[in-house]
């Protein structure tokens, strides 16, 4: 197998090969950094590229299975991440000029598991600064470019794990989705990406951004390789108290249940207010495809979310900004402009106000439970309303205009985190401009398999996954 | 509709908290918190006395599949 036929493998197809002695881990690991050397001149995806540790780790994954020993169903599959999990003994940058600046003292859950999983590290990657915007710009690292036009933006705050998963730049990579953070670049880049249930994925060592809305998850190239990740992250962790005892499911066999019978919401307000008629096309092109395979589609009627955005905008800000206060203070100018001008909102929003937003999630998502899961089983919606802009057209910085981005930017993806459900992004056809266009499912809370099953099946029978940007 | 929080107001929560925000800075974050307690008044006008942040994790738990 050449290096182009390896490069197209999925982190499962990879993991298989590795696995059944087909290809040794470190022509996969030499094959894929040669990818993130070429890629990283056009899109800037990387912060850091760890070549000779990364091909140490892989010549010595050929030697265990050589001895007969099988790490983890992730045996020798490469992968960078957001540069925000903490590796023992190494700085993150969280995409920013502030911060501890100190070798972490601990390795994050979700690297402990990964590498528990046989995956190898070998690099991190480019991220919104303090993973706090949605467009993929980033002004003390560069901006980081769409892997189908690098003109255009990744979406954010997990730029890099979006664009180097469409580029054939690693198999899948950590992002974490605060506010639409791993479902916004999965869509813009055209790949898959799971925001799993709050409290599924442990955050401990990652950074935090807004303690009550983080989740972390992966992006890959198909929903198999989301599920088969995520498999490996889930589950309880004593260091973070918000994940949940509940026992994880076996996600790769869960790919395959029936998905006849099951019923899909399309929902009558707010997803498609404005929307695109390219993107809305996809979305019922999409549909038309479930209806194929067997499941039902009903119109729903949600809630009002903008009530629930607002709370969801002053919970993330008024947390970010308790959290940056003392950098805030005394050293304000090593902040973009935009993150900078974020943070002072959060300072301004009233105590009162953020805790009733946060008294307010258990009712919405009991009204949101029972209003559309009562009826259907998923709710599908577009991730976004609009085509992928320009990286100069939405260079706003913190100016007069940043509000009415932001918000545009995340409106569909944000309920998903005020309500804490889980949300897996799709790709779901292309623009006639040739840019990706993603479809997001919504379950109930801890139902990730019923969206992986769901998604599973489309890529099944659709081919959007399989095409490659040329870059 | 509740009164918009005044430009000054919103500097000097600013600064009694250490943060030297622009007039344009104030200005700004300002109309974002009003918008925010406008868009929320409501909802938050009918939640229970005793709802607390915890409620949350309960729904989580018991609205599972």
């Amino acid at each position: 197998m050449n290096d182009a036929e390896i490069l197209e493998l999925s982190a499962a197809g990879l993991a298989r090969a590795i696995r059944e002695k087909k290809i040794g881990a470190a022509k996969a690991m030499e094959a894929t950094l040669a990818r993130a050397h070429a890629v990283q001149p056009k899109l800037n995806a990387f912060l850091r590229i760890d070549t000779e540790l990364a091909l140490d780790a892989a010549r010595m994954a050929d030697k265990d299975l050589a001895r007969g020993h099988l790490r983890g169903p992730l045996h020798g599959v490469p992968m960078a991440h957001k540069d925000m999990y903490y590796r023992k003994g190494i700085a993150s940058s969280y995409g920013g000029k502030v911060g501890p600046s100190r070798p972490a003292p601990t390795t994050a859950t979700a690297l402990e598991r990964l590498d528990a999983a046989g995956s190898i590290q070998f690099g991190v990657l480019n991220m919104a600064e303090f993973a706090f915007g949605p467009t993929g710009h980033n002004y003390h690292y560069g901006h980081c470019g769409n892997a189908w036009d690098p003109s255009r933006i990744t979406g954010g705050s997990s730029s890099g794990s979006g664009t180097v998963v469409a580029a054939r730049a690693s198999y899948a990579a950590l992002g974490s989705d605060t506010g639409g953070s791993i479902r916004l670049p999965a869509s813009f880049c055209g790949v898959s990406g799971i925001k799993p249930t709050y409290g599924r994925v442990s955050r401990a060592g990652a950074m935090p951004l807004s303690f009550s809305l983080d989740t972390v998850g992966p992006l890959a190239r198909t929903v198999e390789d989301c599920a088969l990740v995520l498999g490996e992250l889930a589950g309880p962790d004593a260091r973070d108290p918000t994940t949940e005892a509940r026992q994880v499911p076996d996600y790769m066999a869960e790919l395959r249940r029936p998905v006849a019978g099951l019923v899909i919401g399309k929902p009558r307000q707010y997803f498609y207010d404005g929307c695109d008629a390219e993107i809305a096309a996809a979305m019922d092109a999409s549909l038309d495809v479930f209806r194929r395979l067997g499941a039902r589609v009903l119109e729903v009627d949600i809630p009002d979310f903008e009530a629930w955005n607002a709370a969801a905008i002053m919970i993330i800000g008024a947390e970010a900004a308790a959290m940056h206060g003392n950098w805030l203070r005394t050293r304000p100018q090593d902040y973009s402009p935009q993150v900078r001008a974020r943070l002072e909102q959060g300072m301004v929003v009233p105590a009162a106000a953020y805790i009733d937003s946060l008294r307010l999630r258990g009712v919405a998502l009991r009204e949101f439970c029972d209003k559309v899961f009562s009826k259907v089983d998923v709710l599908h919606a577009p991730v976004v309303a609009f085509q992928t802009p320009g990286i100069a057209e939405t260079d706003v910085g913190g100016g007069p205009k940043m509000a009415a981005l932001l918000a545009q930017v995340t409106r569909l993806t944000r309920p998903g985190n005020f309500l804490g459900v889980p949300a897996l992004s799709v790709q779901a056809g292309f623009t006639k401009a040739g840019m990706p266009v993603g479809m997001q499912l919504l379950g109930r809370p801890f139902d990730e398999s019923t969206l992986f099953a769901l998604g599973h099946a489309y890529q099944g029978t659709t081919d959007h996954h399989r095409r490659a940007p040329a870059l | 509709m509740n009164n918009p929080l005044k430009p000054a107001d919103a500097a000097a929560l600013l600064a009694a908290q250490g943060i030297e925000a622009t007039p344009e800075g104030a200005e700004a974050h300002a109309r974002f918190v009003t918008q925010q307690l406008g868009h929320s008044a409501k909802e938050f006008a009918q939640l229970d006395f005793e709802a607390e942040p915890a409620g949350y994790v309960a729904a989580l738990r018991t609205n599972t599949r």
